[in-house]
């Protein structure tokens, strides 16, 4: 998996909407290995947060992603008994996905810092 | 009041509307399909489905047990289409641009109107046509040297049949979306009823084989070899089911014909009639038994192996469930005509029983002449016929029926080498019946003349048959003997009867014969003498 940012940088000189949903996904992406990192949590979790920040419409769109994180070594998860129901899926971020998180915050960074440059001096 | 299926989803047990199941069962087979390309798709798939789950037991309460299709409907909502959560994934929905009203189009079969695979179906499908011309231009290439037949083969191969609702809704052309799908699966519902068991049994292998994991290459191949097996099989079962159906058929109809008569004669050349049964029973038989029985019996015994070929070709195309104790009534009815059939033909057996021969030598006033000339009696009744080119065979013998519906039998007559140097003439006469007195009736009804004049012998054209009398095997045998070196001559008139000997000596323009060492022969040389004393009578008048 490269670097994410690049993809979005790339994915910023097309012109479609579906471009649009793609530039989403990177983000989400970044975004779900945040909430992760920050606490250990369960799909629900996620998605409240998700949902609070207006990045996801649909519920569907997280869980392929999720099994992405995972299959890229990134996350693992866990099974944890439930007061409410059947067991619930905890995930939680590897070393390998701690290094990646890093690296990809800055590189987010210095894009933002980069279009705000550009945006502040148009 | 509505049907409730119980479901396992994703651990939690659910009371289900039947339509509401049907929604929820084809929104998740549409995800599996979407992302069966994902590595870890089943992983995805769970968590979807315990996601689903969680939502709709916060729905439920103590007053509210059964979920509806209006939830169903609102989760997948919440949850999102294929194409909404992961467009990326599936590059035919990126083709698929917005402003494209009508969507994908593909050719499938059509499994929901099929009669054989689906294929004029699907055809008419794509097209917005009644499958029913699709269909009749395929018969019609079908009757028109068969090409039809090979097309459906290979577009039967070809094309694949529509499976999920997004297929079948591409098979007609309408774009895939939620309010198509949604549509189409109301449309569905009611057909889908009957078959809710059968997908609950499905689904269930379903989960059966996602436990079991991702199949492995040998299972996909070993899947494959079966189907396609199971494929040339079925095409091999329908093709010999089609043969079936049309030997059969056929079959029955010239049965049919024969037995009842349709057609009055079957002509097997310009020569012969084969007579259709009616009449033919009506003279072998006559008035001793009832013609009406026989055709059932010979219908029975003939027709239902026919009818049971037809029967079973049928359910090879169509595959139809077997009528019940069909096989074993139509087998006790045939062995009982078959044992009526017996007992008629040991009835008709008698009527041929005895035989009665009647022996004259014709004496002729000039034995030792040089040229025995035959003529036939000018004012036989016979003589009408004697251009009558439509001969009846019975039992070999060539007969034909008169205006007046009587039976005229061509006599045999034969040349045969005479043992001193004088012609004689034998006349046979035979028949037939139930008993020596009635052989010999029939014996002495033949009318059948013959008589000598000088070196002349005059006989009858045909044997004929009184008109109540029924055929029993009647015949006239006339035997002549020819000294070696002498002449025979017949009138021209004989030609016209294509007796069996004229074709022996292969020339029906000859009428002279000689006997010679090597048995009878066309006398050319009688011929050239005749034609020298015609030219020099010719000449004499001339002069």
């Amino acid at each position: 998996m490269h670097c994410i940012v690049l993809k979005l940088y790339y994915l910023c000189r097309m012109n479609t909407e579906n471009q649009n949903a793609q530039m989403r996904k990177g983000v989400l992406e970044l975004c779900i290995l945040a909430i992760i990192a920050k606490q250990d949590a369960y799909a629900s979790d996620i998605i409240t947060k998700l949902k609070e920040a207006k990045l996801i419409v649909v519920e569907g769109t997280l869980y392929p992603l999720l099994t992405r994180l995972k299959n890229d070594g990134l996350t693992v998860y866990r099974w944890e008994e439930s007061k409410s129901g059947p067991p619930r899926k905890y995930h939680q971020i590897t070393e390998t996905g701690m290094k990646y998180l890093a690296g990809l915050t800055a590189d987010w960074q210095d894009l933002i810092g980069s279009v705000e440059k550009i945006i502040g001096i148009n | 009041m509505k049907k409730t299926l119980t479901i396992n989803l994703g651990g939690i047990v659910f009371h289900i509307d039947e339509d509401a199941y049907i929604s929820l069962n084809q929104y998740l087979e549409n995800l599996k399909k979407h992302f069966s390309q994902e590595e870890g798709y089943q992983d995805i798939l769970n968590d979807i489905e315990s996601r689903i789950a969680e939502i709709l037991n916060e729905k439920r309460s103590e007053t509210k047990q059964v979920i509806t299709l209006e939830e169903v409907a609102e989760v997948i909502a919440i949850m999102g289409q294929p194409v909404e959560i992961d467009p990326e994934e599936n590059p035919q929905s990126n083709n698929q641009s917005p402003d494209t009203e009508k969507g994908n189009k593909r050719f499938f079969r059509n499994p929901d109107e099929k009669i054989i695979a689906g294929v004029c179906s699907g055809i008419a499908a794509y097209f917005h046509l009644d499958p029913v011309w699709v269909r009749l231009i395929f018969i019609i290439f079908i009757a028109a040297g068969g090409s039809g037949f090979l097309l459906y083969l290979v577009l039967w191969f070809v094309i694949p049949e529509a499976q999920s609702t997004t297929d079948k809704l591409e098979m007609r052309g309408k774009k895939v979306n939620i309010s198509s799908i949604e549509e189409s699966m109301r449309k569905e519902i009611s057909a889908l009823r009957g078959q809710i068991g059968q997908m609950a049994s499905e689904s269930a292998a379903t989960v059966k084989r996602a436990g079991a994991g991702s199949r492995s290459f040998f299972e996909v191949i070993g899947k494959g070899v079966v189907e396609v097996l199971a494929f040339f099989g079925r095409g091999l079962v329908i093709l010999s089911g089609i043969i079936l159906i049309i030997i059969g058929l056929s079959l029955l109809v010239a049965l049919l014909a024969y037995t009842l008569g349709w057609t009055g004669g079957l002509y097997s050349d310009n020569e012969f009639t084969v007579l259709a049964f009616p009449e033919l029973a009506k003279l072998l038989i006559g008035c001793n038994m009832p013609v009406g029985f026989l055709q059932v019996i010979l219908l029975m015994v003939l027709g239902i192996p026919l009818l049971m070929l037809f029967y079973n070709g049928l359910r090879m195309v169509f595959r139809f469930d077997r009528i019940r104790h069909l096989g074993l009534t139509m087998f006790n009815i045939w062995v009982l005509a078959l044992f009526f059939l017996a007992s008629s033909a040991l009835k008709i057996y008698n009527l041929y029983k005895f035989d009665d021969k009647k022996q004259i030598d014709i004496a002729l006033e000039k034995p030792d002449c040089d040229t025995l000339f035959v003529s036939m009696f000018q004012d036989d009744p016979g003589m009408k016929y004697l251009d009558n080119d439509q001969y009846i065979l019975l039992a070999d013998w060539k007969t034909i029926i008169s205006e007046d519906k009587e039976l005229y039998v061509l006599p045999k007559i034969q040349i045969e080498e005479s043992n001193d140097s004088l012609f004689s003439i034998t006349q046979v006469a035979m028949a037939r019946g139930k008993s020596r007195l009635e052989a010999h009736q029939h014996l002495t009804a033949l009318r059948f003349q013959s008589a000598t004049s000088g070196s002349t012998l005059k006989i009858s054209p045909f044997l004929r048959l009184p008109k109540e009398e029924c055929w029993r095997g009647q015949i006239i045998d006339v035997i002549i003997r020819v000294p070696r070196g002498k002449y025979i001559h017949f009138t021209p008139e004989f030609q016209k009867l294509k007796l069996f000997w004229y074709y022996m000596i292969n020339s029906s323009d000859e009428s002279t014969f000689q006997m010679t060492e090597n048995g009878i022969e066309v006398n050319q040389g009688a011929d050239e003498r005749k034609a020298k004393a015609d030219s020099v009578s010719a000449e004499t008048i001339r002069k």
